[in-house]
C-alpha cells in the first residue's frame, strides 16, 4: 500500500479509489446531493468514463449488464431521495441474480439526517432487503477503506449489490486518508470438506442415469471449461438453468437446454428419469422445481452451492457441498470414475428426437422465427440480453447460448425493462463483441428512454423489439387459466417503434412477415455505426410451450395448447 | 395457526453497527418470525451479543444460522429449540 500526495476531498478520494479498483464506467444520474461527486469526475480528470443515463433504473440495469457480461462489478451513481428510490428495482434485480454491483448514492448533509430535510431518504433501510450490505460514510477519511470493503463484499462468496451512501458534506470535506494503490482481492473461494466430496463422488460414479444441472454459480466461478471436461469425460448430459445458459455450450450433443416451467420437454423428462441429479451452482428456483415432493423423484440429489443457506431450502439434498463451483468441480473431476453410460445417452438421443422444440411456420411472423434466425446468423456467439415474458422464454429456448457471460436476463426478479439498458452496459464492457437486446413491446416501453444513451455513445447494439401488441405472457396465463378473459394486457396505443427510434437518430428496420426476416436481420446485424432498432410485428396470440403450470409436477407438462380446461395453478405466481 | 409455531432461542455474536439489528430482524420477519424477547449486551468495543426468543415455523429454525451468518456484521449464530 502506498499513498498519493494529492489533497483530495471525499468525492475525489472516492473517484481515485474507484480507479484503483479498476472501474471503467460509472453509470449515473445527477442531483443536488451528488454534485460534489459528479464534480470530482471532472476535477480529478479521471480515466473513468461517466455514462449519463436518462433514468436511475436505466443506470442500475446498465451497471448490472456490465457486471454480468464482464464478471467485474458495475458501478452506478444516483442522488438522494427520488434518485435512490428509482434505483431500488435495479438493486432488487441484481440481488435476486447475485450480481456484483455498487450503488453510490448521494445523501443530505450529516446534520440533516433523520430530520426529513429535502430529498433525505433513508436509503440504507429502504434498500436493506435487496442488497448484500450497505455503508453510510460519515467521515471523509473513511472513504477509501469503505469503498474497498464494499467491493470486497460485492464480489466475495455469493456476489451481490452493495450500497454506499455519502452525505454531501462528507463528499466535500477534505480526506486525510491515503488511497490504497492496490485493489483488494475477493475472499478466497470456499472449499468443500473432503468426506462430503468423496461421498458425492461415489454417488456420481455409481449412477447409471446422471444429469448435471448447471446454474449461474458455474459462470460466476469461471468453471465452464471444467464443467465441459467433467461432463464429456463422464458422459453426463447437462441441463442449464435460465441464468446458467452459457455454462455449457447448448449446441453440444450432451446439452439438454433449459429445464422447468418453459424448459425443453426432453430436459424435463430427463429430470424425472435421472437416478442422480448433480446441481452445480443453482438454487433450485421454484420455476425449476414446481412440486417439490415430486421433483426428480428417482434421483439421488447432489447439491453444490457457495451459499450454505441454499442447501435444503427448496429440495432436500442427499449429498451437499458448500463450495465454490470451480473448486468442487476440480475435486470431483479428480475422483469420480468415468463410465460410458451408453444406454442413458441413447435414451436421451431418442427423447430429443421425439420431443424437439418446434414452432409453426406459416405466413405469420413469429417470435420464434426471429430468434432462431438471430441464432443462426450469429452461430449462437452473440451476447444476448432479454426482457421478461414470452420472448424471454422463446429466446432461452431458441437462442442456443454457446459461451459464458453471453446470456443476460433478469431471472429471479423477472424485471421488465432490464434488457435494453443491460445491453448498453454489456456493449461498453465488451466493445468487440456483438450485443443483441431482445425485448417485448411491453418491457421495451418501460426503459425505452435509454435509446438516447445508446445513440449518444453510438453503441452498435442490435435492439430487437418483438411486438405482439400484448403483455404476452400475462395474456397467455389469462387464456389458459382464466377462461381467456383478457384484462389489462392489450397494449393499445403502442407507437410506431421505427419513428420513435428515428427521433433519437437511430437506424431502424421493420419486419412484418417471415420471408424477409433473415435478410433484414442480416443487414441490421451488419450495421455497426451505432445502435439499430428492428421492429418485428409478430403473431399476437401465440403461446409458449412446453409449459408446466406453476407449482405442479413435471407430469403436468403441456407440450401444446390444452384441449380441456385447466385449473388455475396455486403454486408460486 | 399457532399449532405449527415453535419457540426457539437465538444467540448472535455481531459486530456492533447501526444496521446489524435491523438486518437480523428483517431476515427473521421475512420468514414469519415474531420476536418475543430481545436483549443486547456489549462484549467489547466492537462486538455485541444479541439474545432473542423467537416464535415461528419450526422448519426454518435449523436454517437460521446459515441465513443470518450471511449478513456481513454477523459473526456467529446458534439456535436452540425451546
Ligand atoms: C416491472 C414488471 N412489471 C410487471 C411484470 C409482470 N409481467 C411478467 S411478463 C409480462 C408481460 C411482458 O410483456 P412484453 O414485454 O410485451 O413481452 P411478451 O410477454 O409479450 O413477450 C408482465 C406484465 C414484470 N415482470 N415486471
Amino acid at each position: 500500500m502506498s499513498s498519493s500526495k494529492e489533497q483530495l476531498n471525499g468525492a475525489q478520494a472516492l473517484i481515485r479509489t474507484l480507479e484503483v479498483l479498476g472501474v471503467e464506467y460509472i453509470f449515473g444520474y445527477s442531483g443536488g446531493a451528488v454534485i460534489p461527486i459528479f464534480d470530482a469526475i471532472v476535477t480529478t480528470r479521471t480515466p473513468i468514463k461517466l455514462i449519463a443515463t436518462r433514468h436511475e433504473q436505466g443506470a442500475l440495469h446498465m451497471a448490472d449488464g456490465y457486471a454480468r457480461a464482464t464478471g467485474r462489478p458495475g458501478v452506478a451513481l444516483v442522488t438522494s431521495g427520488p434518485g435512490a428510490g428509482n434505483a431500488i428495482t435495479g438493486l432488487m434485480t441484481a440481488h435476486m441474480d447475485s450480481v456484483p454491483l455498487i450503488l453510490i448514492s448521494g445523501q443530505q448533509i450529516t446534520s440533516m439526517l433523520g430530520l426529513d430535510a429535502f430529498q433525505e431518504t433513508d436509503v440504507i433501510n429502504l434498500s436493506m432487503p435487496v442488497v448484500k450490505h450497505s455503508y453510510q460514510i460519515l467521515s471523509a477519511d473513511s472513504v477509501p477503506e469503505t469503498v474497498h470493503r464494499a467491493f470486497k463484499v460485492a464480489t466475495s462468496g455469493r456476489p451481490g449489490p452493495v450500497v454506499i451512501d455519502i452525505p454531501k458534506d462528507i463528499s466535500a470535506a477534505p480526506c486525510g486518508a491515503s488511497i490504497y494503490d492496490t485493489a483488494s482481492e475477493p475472499e478466497p473461494a470456499q472449499t468443500a470438506k473432503p468426506p462430503d466430496m468423496a461421498a458425492m463422488a461415489r454417488a456420481i460414479t455409481k449412477a447409471n442415469r446422471p444429469v448435471i444441472l448447471a446454474g449461474q454459480g458455474v459462470l460466476i466461478s469461471s468453471a465452464t471449461e471444467l464443467l465441459r471436461s467433467f461432463a464429456i469425460d463422464n458422459n453426463i448430459p447437462v441441463i442449464t438453468t435460465l441464468l446458467g445458459k452459457g455454462a455449457f455450450d447448448e449446441t453440444h450433443e450432451l446439452s439438454l437446454g433449459m429445464l422447468g416451467m418453459h424448459g425443453t420437454a426432453y430436459a424435463n423428462f430427463v429430470v424425472q428419469e435421472t437416478d442422480c441429479l448433480i446441481n452445480i451452482g443453482s438454487r433450485f428456483d421454484d420455476r425449476i422445481v414446481g412440486d417439490t415432493e415430486k421433483f426428480a423423484r428417482q434421483a439421488t440429489i447432489c447439491h453444490i452451492d457457495i451459499d450454505a443457506s441454499e442447501i435444503n431450502k427448496m429440495v432436500t439434498a442427499d449429498h451437499a457441498i458448500v463450495s465454490d463451483a470451480k473448486v468442487a468441480l476440480s475435486e470431483l473431476s479428480r475422483i469420480v470414475q468415468p463410465k460410458t453410460r451408453t444406454a442413458w445417452l441413447n435414451r436421451i438421443h431418442r427423447l430429443k428426437q421425439q420431443y424437439p422444440l418446434r414452432y409453426d411456420e406459416n405466413d405469420k411472423l413469429t417470435q420464434q422465427q426471429v430468434i432462431a434466425a438471430l441464432h443462426d446468423l450469429t452461430d449462437g456467439t452473440a451476447v444476448v440480453t432479454t426482457d421478461v415474458g414470452q420472448h424471454q422464454m422463446w429466446a432461452a429456448q431458441f437462442y442456443k447460448t454457446r459461451h459464458a457471460r453471453n446470456w443476460l436476463s433478469s431471472g429471479g426478479a423477472g424485471t421488465m425493462g432490464f434488457g435494453m439498458p443491460a445491453a448498453i452496459g454489456a456493449q461498453l464492457g465488451r466493445p468487440d463483441d456483438m450485443v443483441i437486446s431482445i425485448s417485448g413491446d411491453g418491457g421495451f416501453q418501460m426503459t425505452e428512454y435509454e435509446l438516447a444513451t445508446a445513440a449518444v455513445h453510438k453503441l452498435p447494439i442490435k435492439i430487437i423489439i418483438l411486438d405482439n401488441k400484448y403483455l404476452g405472457m400475462v395474456r397467455q396465463w389469462q387464456e389458459i387459466f382464466y377462461d381467456n378473459r383478457e384484462s389489462g394486457v392489450a397494449l393499445e396505443g403502442n407507437p410506431d417503434f421505427c419513428k420513435l427510434a428515428e427521433a433519437y437518430g437511430i437506424k431502424t428496420f421493420h419486419i412484418t412477415e417471415p420471408n424477409s426476416t433473415e435478410s433484414t436481420l442480416k443487414e441490421a446485424l451488419a450495421y455497426t455505426r451505432g445502435p439499430v432498432v428492428v421492429w418485428c410485428e409478430v403473431a399476437k396470440s401465440d403461446n409458449v410451450y412446453p409449459m408446466i403450470p406453476a407449482g405442479l409436477s413435471y407430469d403436468h407438462m403441456l407440450l401444446e395448447a390444452p384441449t380441456t380446461a385447466i385449473t388455475k395453478p396455486t403454486g408460486s405466481t | 395457526m399457532a399449532e405449527y409455531k415453535n419457540k426457539a432461542r437465538l444467540v448472535l455474536r455481531v459486530r456492533q453497527s447501526v444496521t446489524v439489528l435491523p438486518r437480523c430482524l428483517q431476515n427473521l420477519s421475512r420468514r414469519g418470525y415474531i420476536v418475543l424477547e430481545l436483549s443486547t449486551k456489549t462484549v467489547d468495543a466492537t462486538t455485541a451479543k444479541l439474545t432473542m426468543t423467537i416464535e415461528g415455523e419450526q422448519r426454518w429454525h435449523s436454517a437460521l444460522p446459515h441465513l443470518l451468518s450471511r449478513l456481513v456484521d454477523v459473526e456467529d449464530v446458534t439456535v436452540e429449540e425451546l
